[in-house]
């Protein structure tokens, strides 16, 4: 929210805005194998610690960038060390909290009430103090994130893995050049039944994503919808994925997790495909994007747990049957 | 969690193109419709072929 304003402050055609925001994207679709592979390597904590540390002091360098080009370095650099961040924090996830839908329904909680706030309170710091606010909170609440990967144990990575503390402080500059061979294993790993279900859910959960960052806003505007309702509806979407994150571990009680997995991520792509049908009726539309958010949300409580339940096994049991242990 | 990242970062950058193309052949109101729909068959397919395979034991 912060960059598009800065660019517009800064006289940024809105092409040159489009694509210096899409850069964020570059990055992770080309790394975040590469990046999974060295948090295996080298332990999510301590890599957590490096990319925790370049989100905090990256943000900062944004009002001292007179360049657009300089900017989509940035932009390509926070990208990349947000996703990366992400994948750190559910592999942490994964691995301390073993599919428990409570801690991981608690963990989602807490990522939507970022988004929830986060924009909010970066808008009042830019009103209020300018670009040094709003970028300067940006790098704060990255230095929160660094401070919560300090304080966990030194040694959870290696209490999870059964490698030694020695292993995981091996590493080389060898290891922070991709690998083509971390590519093959990774997209390997589809073979799984578990693995390809897991994968193809994660991918349809983001359909509907996708219609809602791309044309949802514009059919809307375009059938004399305010902006201002747009912005609401949005944040409905936020406000009931906070119920959704909490709801999903009584959901458990009474359903299989991949049963609920499917029935949620269908209502999350039906709840935005049925726009057009509710016309200019702002209550309905609250109440699918609502239904949206929150299906979203423990949709992903059933990720996160199916990927600690299954995935992570047969990925071990592969390994040790077909590719080796190393 | 990389390759599900990767694939994620995909469906972002694939979805507003193909609904683009969509739209342009049956319209946009329509487009909704028809991403939705083959969305929603696919994941009826996964959950048959899951189901079939018995992969969640």
């Amino acid at each position: 929210m912060i960059v598009p304003i800065w660019l517009l402050q800064q006289g940024v055609p809105g092409w040159l805005i489009g694509i210096t925001i899409g850069c964020r994207h570059i990055g992770p679709m080309l790394l975040a194998i590469h990046g999974g592979a060295v948090i295996d390597r080298l332990g999510a904590r301590r890599v957590m610690i490096v990319l925790a540390t370049i989100s905090a002091v990256t943000p900062l360098l944004y009002p001292v960038t007179p360049f657009i080009w300089a900017i989509i370095v940035l932009q390509l650099v926070t990208g990349l060390v947000d996703s990366l961040g992400w994948v750190g924090a559910q592999t942490l996830v994964t691995r301390v909290m073993k599919g428990d839908a409570t801690y991981t329904g608690r963990m989602s909680f807490c990522t939507r009430l970022g988004l929830l706030i986060g924009p909010a309170i970066s808008g009042v710091a830019w009103d209020h103090l300018g670009p040094w606010g709003g970028f300067g909170l940006i790098g704060l609440w990255s230095a929160g994130i660094l401070y919560s990967v300090l304080i966990l144990p030194s040694d959870i990575d290696h209490q999870a893995d059964g490698k030694s503390e020695e292993q995981n402080k091996q590493w080389s500059m060898r290891m922070l050049i991709p690998q083509p061979a971390d590519y093959i294993a990774a997209f390997k790993l589809l073979v799984l039944p578990t693995i390809f279900f897991v994968m193809a859910m994660s991918l349809l959960r983001h359909l509907g994503g996708g219609i809602q960052a791309s044309f949802y806003g514009v059919h809307l505007k375009d059938i004399g919808i305010s902006a201002t309702t747009i912005g609401l509806l949005i944040s409905i979407n936020g406000a009931f994925g906070l119920v959704g994150s909490l709801s999903a571990a009584p959901l458990q009680r009474y359903f299989r997790a991949h049963t609920l997995l499917l029935f949620l991520v269908t209502g999350s792509i039906a709840f935005v495909a049925i726009t057009p049908l509710l016309g200019d009726n702002v209550t309905s539309l609250m109440l699918a994007s609502g239904a949206r958010g929150w299906a979203m949300a423990a949709s992903l409580v059933f990720l996160i747990l199916m990927i600690a339940r299954y995935a992570d096994t047969d990925i071990q049991t592969c390994r040790e049957k077909r590719w080796g242990s190393g | 969690m990389g390759l599900r990242v990767t694939l994620n970062q995909m469906t972002w950058f694939a979805v507003p193109i193909v609904m683009g193309v969509v739209a342009e052949i049956f319209g946009r109101e329509l487009s909704f419709y028809v991403v939705g729909l083959t969305a929603t068959v696919m994941i009826v397919v996964l959950g048959l072929w899951a189901s079939w395979r018995n992969i969640f034991m």
